[in-house]
């Protein structure tokens, strides 16, 4: 895996350095991250069916800003994922 | 200013129009920001007029145009609309009988499909490196 663009993410304000083994970091890049980094991880998802398949179980269950532009990204990947899934609603699961 | 730079125009008929990519690009970028189903569809339907390659053309420096001061991309929030088809006044309006339009394009069931479709084909655009 080749993370560069993903390292200096805005996305891992809270964060000492990037682990991408972490489902965590993973949601942090797809919910904050901006397109520099989104862009290195979808190079990286491209080859990497494990990364690809952990960001769909990540979009389908955690809320993140553009949930449908994952869906749509990893369908653009060859993966068979419904782009109109009915997913967690962002601001109905993150509002106090 | 929501524009980086002016519209792209064309003659046609002695009339200054926007070319059919700027047509895309201004009914994508209604469709991020008003979301309704008029946005919707205009804006599928102008996708299919020029193909893959065409939006793919068109699409492509839409960041740069509409270029956001949180450095936020209006295209990805593009995709999102695309795919989520789900305009804000999607309960209101019944295409059956909406501005005389003509089949398949009567059909919200086939606009949501060709909608996401061009949901993959925007959201390659947005994240292949270029």
């Amino acid at each position: 895996m080749d993370p560069a663009g993903i390292e200096t993410s805005r996305a891992l304000w809270n964060r000492r350095a990037l682990d991408l083994r972490s489902d965590e970091v993973l949601a942090q890049i797809l919910d904050r991250g901006e397109v520099t980094a989104w862009r290195a991880l979808y190079r990286m998802a491209r080859s990497d069916k494990a990364l690809r398949a952990r960001i769909r179980q990540i979009v389908l269950t955690v809320p993140v800003a553009l949930p449908h532009f994952w869906l749509a990204a990893l369908a653009s990947l060859g993966e068979k994922v419904d782009v109109g899934a009915v997913l967690p609603d962002y601001y109905e699961a993150t509002a106090v | 200013m929501r524009r980086a730079r002016p519209l792209e125009t064309e003659e046609a008929a002695g009339l200054c129009v926007p070319t059919l990519e700027e047509m895309a690009r201004i009914k994508a970028w209604l469709l991020a920001t008003r979301h309704t189903v008029r946005d919707y569809l205009d804006t599928v339907v102008l996708f299919e007029r020029p193909g893959e390659s065409g939006v793919e053309r068109a699409m492509r420096p839409f960041d740069e145009i509409y270029r956001q001061p949180t450095a936020a991309s209006p295209l990805a929030e593009v995709v999102e609309r695309l795919a989520a088809a789900a305009p804000s006044d999607v309960a209101e309006i019944d295409l059956r009988n909406y501005r005389g339009l003509q089949p398949p394009w009567n059909d919200w069931h086939h606009v949501v499909a060709r909608g996401r479709y061009w949901a993959q084909v925007v959201a390659r655009v947005t994240l292949e490196d270029t």
